[in-house]
């Protein structure tokens, strides 16, 4: 209760500490400014669940029914008909659900990022209203760690909730096999570590971009470029942040691709253990064996990533998001500084 | 040394990406404390940046200014400034406004001040419906509801109906006195600041070409009139000739020939208008509005 000030009737200053436990002056302001905002990225989540479990109820809901019919995909008959047609339909639909939910999430950073950019940042640069803040008794630094730490927060804690939504409606479809594969864009990009690790690099970029550009609408429209580039660019880079496996055959012999797993490439191997495109040699040439001969090729290779990758590919794409963010944070306080100090 | 509100040595600010070169250079005065200044020069003169730099809203391309005995970065809490646009949060009301300026200044807001200056504005309006004057209201309640020892008005009035002017100057006044708060008002309009004002910095050209008590500048200054001859040893800031007839502001060096010269103090116009007609006119600072050089003491 340290926080209490005495009453006092004189007209002076009332100096009062901030409350412990609550949020303080710039962060509180921040808030109010960005009420809407704030809210609907508070809300996002909790839609997302209901919408979710409610499709899933529902398509479940509809698998028991057909269940009950006696009726079935593979054997069916005529007067099952209808009834397949509704319980396919319906599968598919949820399949539509999970496919569009995990666009939404891999774009959810890119909305993030513009917001920082735009309204967040370049706006009050632009309109001048930092002044208002500067002119208080908060610095610069100060008032851009505020600006950070809002969205920060709620960011953290939004693309949380919706990633593990994702994951568990992601689980529900697998165990139905029904599900996408896991390296598929919507759903690695929707799950795990990731969706958080880009929301906050493209935070943190975001602001980055309005400070130094100081335009709302040029800001805004930079940060969607510069999301679309870091995700182009980690699309290109992705199967090397993890050792990938390697299984060599026999030229001939069936190989068993493990279940799950992403192929990355494949070709040749020479006796003397060196890789050679797999177009150095082509099973429907007619010199192909003579080619194997003269080439001393021994074996085939093949890259992949299995299933069981997903995890350190995860970790390790969300640590060079989160370095990149905190390299933005740090070139954004040092852009402030120099120019405003 | 005490008791000085600002004090710029070598004071020099240019902005980058922009060809109009040094909008502030080598700009060395002092304004000590408790003084009403009327910071005045024409558009562009770099009023706006002499002002920012005060406030620490920029970092000066060279020299240094002190505030309140520190850097401007360390006086921030001390410091209250209205900047020309008056920024505010167009989609706060004016009651989150006032809440703000409490929840950012929690050591020294005053809430019964700034509900003061505030007066009739609709506290449940937002920002952007406000007029001009009552967004002045309120940025300058902002302002004031903040207790600063130094305020910075950029173009204070210049929203307000005389009226409003007239009402808010003395509130602001009666608010300095109480307090003894320094402060700074910039204006292109001199109208606007006399007769409110003690101390007078003139910036012109990114240059203080005047600064100090506006009774002591006033005073070295001396309106002759008389036959057309040279008026030295007077230091001439203008002098123009109409016939046989020459009119000439001077700085005195010395008595006046009374026998020659008729001899009037100018008015603070005549004054302030004469210096900017003539740019190479040498600059006068007053003892007090001096910056004392960094002399090594020991």
């Amino acid at each position: 209760m340290s926080a209490i000030s005495a009453p006092s009737s004189s007209p002076a200053p009332r100096a009062t500490a901030a409350p412990r436990g609550r949020l303080r002056g710039p962060e509180r302001v921040v808030v109010t400014q960005h009420r809407w905002a704030l809210w609907v990225m508070g809300v996002l989540p909790v839609l997302a669940v209901v919408s979710l479990v409610g499709a899933w109820l529902w398509t479940e809901h509809v698998g028991d029914a057909f269940a009950a019919t006696g009726c079935s995909v593979v054997h069916t008959t005529p007067d099952c008909g209808d009834t397949v047609n509704a319980y396919l339909d319906r599968r598919l639909w949820m399949r539509e659900v999970l496919h569009w939910s995990g666009l939404l999430m891999t774009a959810l950073p890119a909305f993030v990022g513009v917001f920082i950019a735009g309204p967040v940042i370049a706006r009050e640069l632009e309109s001048g209203t930092y002044k208002l803040a500067w002119a208080q008794s908060v610095t610069p630094a100060r008032w851009l760690a505020a600006k950070l730490a809002v969205p920060t927060v709620v960011t953290l804690a939004s693309v949380s909730v919706l990633s593990a939504v994702c994951a568990w409606a992601q689980g529900r479809a697998d165990s139905a096999h029904q599900g996408q594969v896991w390296h598929e864009r919507t759903v690695y990009g929707s799950m795990g570590t990731v969706p958080v690790g880009y929301a906050l690099c493209m935070l943190a970029l975001g602001a980055l971009v309005g400070l130094v550009l100081r335009r709302t609408l040029t800001s805004m429209v930079v940060t969607a470029i510069g999301y679309g580039a870091l995700v182009a660019a980690f699309n290109s880079v992705r199967d090397n942040l993890w050792p990938s496996l390697t299984d060599t055959f026999a030229q001939g012999s069936d190989h068993l691709f493990p279940d799950g797993a992403i192929y990355i490439e494949t070709g040749w191997l020479t006796d003397s253990g060196r890789r050679l495109p797999h177009s150095a040699c082509l099973e429907w040439n007619p010199g192909f064996k003579q080619c194997l001969t003269e080439k001393n090729i021994d074996l085939r290779y093949i890259d992949y990533h299995p299933a069981s990758h997903f995890w350190p590919l995860q970790l390790v794409e969300t640590g060079i998001l989160l370095a990149l963010a905190a390299l933005a944070v740090a070139l954004a306080f040092r852009v402030l500084r120099r120019s405003h100090g | 040394m005490t008791g000085a509100a600002i004090e710029a040595t070598g004071l020099g600010m240019k902005y980058r990406g922009r060809s109009r070169g040094w909008a502030l250079r080598d700009c060395s005065f002092r304004l000590p404390a408790g003084r009403v200044c009327a910071l005045v020069g024409p558009n562009g003169a770099g009023k706006s940046t002499l002002l920012a730099l005060t406030a620490g809203f920029l970092r000066p391309s060279e020299g240094a200014v002190r505030v309140l005995g520190t850097t401007p970065g360390q006086a921030r809490a001390r410091v209250a400034f209205v900047a020309q646009d008056k920024p505010l949060y167009p989609q706060l009301t004016v009651a989150t406004t006032l809440w703000a300026g409490a929840e950012l200044n929690p050591a020294t807001w005053d809430q019964d001040t700034a509900e003061r200056i505030a007066g009739e504005l609709p506290r449940d309006a937002a920002v952007r419906d406000l007029s001009g004057g009552q967004r002045t209201r309120l940025a300058l309640a902002l302002a004031l509801g903040k207790r600063p020892e130094l305020l910075l008005l950029d173009e204070p009035m210049a929203d307000l109906d005389p009226l409003a002017r007239h009402q808010l100057m003395g509130a602001l006044m009666a608010e300095a006195a109480e307090h003894a708060t320094t402060i700074v008002m910039s204006s292109h309009l001199l109208t606007e600041l006399e007769g409110v004002c003690d101390y007078l910095l003139l910036v012109d050209g990114g240059r203080v070409r005047l600064g100090g008590e506006t009774e002591d500048i006033l005073a070295a200054h001396t309106l002759l009139t008389g036959p057309v001859r040279d008026t030295a040893p007077h230091t001439v800031v203008e002098s123009r000739a109409a016939g046989r007839l020459q009119t000439a502001l001077v700085r005195r060096q010395g008595p006046v020939d009374t026998a020659v010269w008729e001899a009037t103090e100018p008015s603070l116009e005549e004054l302030l208008l004469a210096h900017l007609r003539s740019p190479e006119a040498p600059a006068l600072l007053t003892p007090s509005a001096s910056a004392v050089e960094e002399v090594a003491a020991a």
